[in-house]
């Protein structure tokens, strides 16, 4: 007994550590952003430093449309794949196709990135027009990002439903894409849900590979077409920060955006949690 | 009884043979022998050897002055461990003025704001740079393009956006800068933009590497680098008829000329001096030399 209580000490120390530390770096980021947290800084249209003006709105709306153009290309490829390796697909193909998506995982994004940034921007360049660091060439590279982890975990979704269900719609006669359309599907639709909203909410963080294809124009405008430049929040922090001059204004505003994105994210997680939870309740 | 005899002798055996063993594998060593070598070493110039780690961080433009010199000063002195990292100008002055770093770098003067922040400040020049304004080798002005300052500043602030107005192909000046912050970037406005601001649709480049690379791998790109990062992949503009060369910055022609410096928090130890010293010294001004930067002497 003695022996267990030290264990769920143990144990509850390692836990709360995570709690206590997603905590602390809320609060950080509150307390060094909130000075610039206002609504023209939410809905400025202007972001340059140097002259004083720190509006987000331009970036904002650049990285959604980044991260939902991705998640429309992630999805349009992403869950056909999972109803594949779940209902169709033979052993020893999903064996294989199922590795190479892991491998994908293992690529660090600064890999991609790369590739992103020396061949795809190229071709862009070439065969469609403008410079080729455009919000197509983000829209590429996050997809093919965020599809590994859509697949895995709609493959996932598809999987828990239980067989009885497809042998009941099977003995009725249903062919067996009547099976999955009708059965299937409807039964792993929350958890399909959930593998989106995780992957707008991973391809929203993500910095380093969109941040070498999107283009990060000097001033950020709302942009007007695919291959118009765009900045991310994240690609803003990471090229701007080691620069900010200590306690600047600038510095605050990039904290700001911190905490912006963080809340852009965290609504997300709480929307997955929201629809995976309800799935439990049905 | 008789065992312990036994071991005892052999313990006093083992330890004579190994004491003369030991004796004379080591030599004689007498204080006077100490004294010597410690002239010796004086009379040769030598020191005592240097040992420890140093950090380093700052500008991109003078990181490959620091790392070469870094690998070349680690040759010499195999006890010290010296670690080269970016960051950018802002960071160099931040983490030195702070302690994170031992050393920091920095491609421009200090502002009096930074010097508000971090008064014990100590700076070194340690080399002289310029910017040049670069284009890739397949565009059709490569080699001839020689602009004014003004255009200069007209290219990069928007005015000027089509290639065919300088004497070039239909097709737009695809003009990348340097983040807010960047050395390179404010050397760069105070000589060349005229009090103008930047282009919006101006693509930024984090580092001089990555605009480098954006030049060599798009013909109508124009971008802005320090002289220590032109080779082959990109061709530099003359800027009012003058050559972007070393000796054209020497002799003052070449418009644009900055001091690159690095910086201690007080003033430097002595494994810090020591370094500082060595990129001072003929063989470290000759690395500088050779990467394409200008001596300080």
């Amino acid at each position: 007994m003695r022996t267990g209580d030290v264990v769920s000490k143990i144990l509850f120390l390692c836990a709360s550590l995570s709690a206590v530390i997603v905590f602390l770096i809320t609060a950080f980021l509150l307390r060094e952003g909130i000075k610039v947290l206002t609504p023209g800084f939410l809905l400025g249209l202007t972001w340059s430093p140097h002259r004083g003006l720190f509006g987000i709105f331009p970036t904002i709306v650049g990285t959604l449309c980044v991260v939902a153009g991705a998640v429309v290309i992630a999805t349009a490829i992403g869950i056909p794949s999972a109803i594949f390796l779940s209902e169709f697909s033979p052993f020893w193909v999903r064996n294989i196709i199922k590795s190479s998506v892991e491998v994908i995982v293992g690529i660090p994004s600064v890999v991609i990135g790369f590739f992103g940034l020396t061949v795809l921007v190229p071709f862009i360049r070439n065969q469609v027009g403008g410079r080729g660091e455009s919000i197509l060439a983000g829209w590429i590279v996050l997809a093919f990002m965020i599809l590994p982890n859509l697949i895995t975990i709609a493959e996932d979704s598809l999987r828990a439903v239980p067989r009885s269900y497809r042998e009941a719609s099977l003995a009725l006669g249903a062919t067996k894409w009547q099976t999955v359309r009708n059965v299937v599907l409807p039964s792993a639709s929350s958890g399909i849900r959930a593998a989106l909203v995780l992957g707008v909410g991973r391809a929203m963080g993500e910095t380093m590979a969109v941040l070498m294809v999107v283009g990060n124009p000097e001033t950020p405008w709302i942009p007007t077409g695919v291959l118009d430049r765009v900045r991310m929040l994240t690609s803003t922090i990471a090229i701007e920060f080691s620069y900010a001059e200590w306690g600047s204004t600038h510095q605050h505003a990039l904290f700001a955006i911190g905490v912006v994105l963080f809340f852009m994210v965290t609504v997300l997680n709480f929307i997955a949690t929201f629809v995976i939870r309800r799935k439990n309740i049905q | 009884m008789s065992d312990q005899n036994q071991l005892i002798t052999y313990a006093f055996v083992a330890l004579i043979v190994g004491a003369a063993v030991g004796y004379l594998a080591a030599g004689p060593i007498t204080y006077n022998q100490k004294i010597q070598d410690l002239q010796n070493q004086l009379a040769e110039g030598g020191e005592t050897e240097l040992t420890g780690s140093l950090s380093i961080a700052g500008s991109t433009t003078v990181l490959p002055i620091a790392q070469e010199c870094a690998n070349l000063f680690m040759e010499q002195h195999l006890k010290v461990d010296v670690s080269v990292a970016g960051g950018g100008s802002g960071a160099g002055v931040k983490s030195a003025g702070s302690g994170e770093v031992d050393i920091g770098e920095a491609s421009r003067n200090i502002k009096a704001s930074e010097l508000l922040s971090y008064p014990d400040l100590v700076a070194f020049s340690v080399a002289k740079d310029s910017v040049a304004i670069i284009v890739n080798p397949e565009n059709s002005l490569s080699g001839r393009l020689d602009l004014t300052l003004e255009q200069v500043s007209e290219i990069f602030s928007g005015e000027i956006t089509n290639w065919n107005e300088i004497g070039g192909p239909d097709h737009e000046i695809e003009v990348y800068t340097r983040e807010e912050g960047s050395g390179t970037r404010e050397v760069f406005v105070d000589y060349a933009m005229d009090g103008k601001e930047f282009a919006a649709n101006a693509g930024v480049k984090p580092s001089n590497g990555e605009m480098r690379a954006a030049v060599a791998s798009n013909q109508y790109a124009l971008a802005y680098v320090s002289f220590g990062y032109i080779d082959d992949t990109v061709s530099a503009a003359s800027i009012n008829g003058v050559e972007a060369v070393v000796e054209k910055v020497n002799n003052g022609q070449y418009p644009i000329t900055r001091i690159l410096w690095m910086f201690t928090k007080g003033m430097p130890y002595p494994l810090e001096a020591a370094f500082i010293e060595y990129v001072q010294s003929p063989e470290g001004q000759a690395v500088v030399e050779d990467l394409g930067y200008i001596p300080i002497y």
